[in-house]
């Protein structure tokens, strides 16, 4: 697992623009930044976890039922 | 001395048995909420034209013979479940003019079991909070010191039912947001098995840790509401076929060999002392009654944080982002900062997390073979005062989402079946919860915990200051 760095304002406003297609309000980029630094951290044990052959718990159901 | 409020169990009885009118509860408790809406803000929106004629329905059923378990049982529901007829507003102005397009399962159950409707609860804004302030609807001051908040996000739900206004409120549950408010404001809160019961016609926060369950004074009322909302629905492909039992019928069982587990490194580490000292008395209470506590570990404390934070961040932006392009504006800005971060988290950690879920719900079925269910408290500390930022416990300043969710969050990732029960109060006269954790789909056996416990100790009698004046 490579160390990732706290995000910047630029990187965060340029993801939202660019990649999710929501564009920040320049006020807000500064503390989703921040944000996302925390749940980073926050995640760090999670990413770290050998969790061997473990497929996702939240798996796709072919048996749709009747709407 | 202001009388304890009726449970369910009474209200019904007393009606069933002609007593007294369901109409003439349920304008009684519409007068209550009328006198609390200031400065509690409980509600969102009151339905007393409805409520009274569903009052008199039940009457009239009554009068025919019919028998219903929650006969004039006055409730309320949190402010995402929809009811048709009334806006939905999710506590937020972003939807302050959802119409709800129909009625939520539980609703219908409720009311198809003889309970009325008096109104939709105010709660922290779209579920993503813990402190029940929300700038749209008001904030819920807690019950017991209105200078301290009552917990959420189900804060409305448990100030109607602090204040005696309803004996049963609706919540929900994602990380903890029936059981703390529940535990700050000395009532039980009870979160179903995952599955147990539907989210049909529920707005979601994380469709995968979404639960609902009851806000209630005693074990028994939640037992009663259980029986009437657990089951499949064909509304929720998430609803669990498993059998429901009777959860009334063994409460009186007695707890004879029952063996307590105590997850004490995790669960018991940097407690406030008025905390710590009350869940020991429990513990040491439920040994008297003939229960054995053993000591357990559950593993992957650190990783279910960061998973679970990585799942409701995920799933709370996807139902979101539709409304965020439309109207971010709306959203308060804590929680659009929330819905924001959310949006830019790698998938990767996302089914990262739904992969360590499953890593950890296999380990800490190992755990449960075991014990019968666990004891932990169900919050670090007792409410802080509005604005708090942290909470000075014995290992340091402690931030809050740690402090109040820590030890709830695990069993919304792992769907086990959880609820608080008053056990104390501290030196400043707040109440204190415990919380039992069950093996999945074994409610029966936290509510005759509960229950038993309720029946030696008398901490859910009490009544807040703001009743008695």
């Amino acid at each position: 697992m490579s160390d990732t760095q706290k995000p910047s304002p630029e990187t965060v406003a340029r993801a939202a623009r660019e990649l999710v297609g929501t564009p920040l309000d320049e006020g807000q980029t500064d503390a989703v930044a921040a944000l996302l630094a925390g749940l980073i951290a926050e995640m760090g044990p999670m990413r770290a976890m050998d969790v061997g052959p473990s497929e996702p718990a939240t798996l796709y159901d072919a048996s749709e039922p009747a709407p | 001395m202001t009388a304890e409020p009726a449970s369910c169990l009474e209200i019904a009885a007393a009606v069933q048995t002609g007593v007294r009118t369901a109409r003439s509860v349920v304008d009684a408790a519409l007068a209550q909420a009328e006198r609390f809406q200031e400065p509690f803000h409980p509600f969102i929106t009151l339905t007393p034209e409805t409520a009274r004629e569903q009052a008199e329905r039940v009457d009239d059923a009554v009068r025919r013979g019919a028998r219903m378990p929650l006969a004039g049982v006055p409730f309320a529901v949190k402010d995402l479940i929809d009811v048709k007829g009334f806006r939905t507003t999710c506590g937020s102005r972003a939807f302050a003019d959802r119409a709800a397009g129909g009625t939520a399962t539980v609703v219908e159950q409720l009311i198809g079991a003889g309970a009325v409707l008096v109104g939709k609860t105010n709660m922290h804004e779209c579920a993503f909070g813990f402190t029940g302030e929300n700038p749209a609807f008001g904030d819920c001051p807690n019950p017991w010191d209105p200078q301290r908040f009552s917990g959420g996000s189900s804060s409305g739900s448990a100030v109607a039912v602090a204040l005696g206004i309803c004996p049963v409120a609706l919540g929900s549950d994602t990380g903890g947001s029936i059981r703390l408010p529940a535990a700050l404001s000395g009532l039980v809160g009870l979160k179903p098995t995952y599955g147990r019961v539907s989210r049909a016609g529920v707005v979601p926060l994380a469709w995968s840790m979404d639960h609902v369950g009851p806000l209630v004074r005693t074990a028994r009322d939640a037992a009663l509401v259980l029986e009437v909302l657990a089951g499949e629905d064909p509304r929720d492909d998430t609803s669990s076929r498993e059998p429901v039992p009777a959860y009334t019928r063994n409460l009186d069982e007695p707890l004879d060999g029952l063996r307590i587990g105590l997850a004490r490194a995790g669960f018991f580490d940097s407690l406030e002392p008025d905390v710590a000292g009350a869940v020991e008395a429990a513990g040491a209470e439920l040994a008297s009654l003939g229960a054995r506590c053993v000591d357990v570990a559950l593993p992957y404390l650190d990783e279910v944080l960061g998973a679970h934070r990585a799942i409701i961040f995920s799933e709370a932006a996807a139902y979101h982002r539709p409304f965020l392009a439309d109207r971010a504006d709306q959203y308060s800005a804590p929680v659009r900062l929330q819905l924001e971060a959310g949006l830019l988290l790698p998938a990767v950690d996302y089914f990262q997390a739904q992969r360590v879920r499953r890593v950890v719900r296999r380990a800490w079925a190992e755990t449960f073979a075991s014990v019968d269910c666990l004891l932990t408290t169900a919050s670090q500390a007792v409410a802080a005062r509005f604005g708090a930022q942290a909470v000075d416990l014995p290992g340091g300043p402690t931030p809050l989402l740690h402090a109040y969710l820590g030890l709830l969050l695990p069993f919304n990732l792992t769907g086990h079946p959880a609820m608080s029960v008053p056990c104390g109060f501290s030196g400043d006269g707040l109440p204190v919860g415990m919380q039992l954790v069950g093996r999945p789909f074994d409610e029966a056996t936290i509510l005759r915990v509960a229950h038993q416990y309720q029946q030696a100790t008398d901490w859910h009698r009490r009544i807040a200051d703001a009743v008695e004046g």
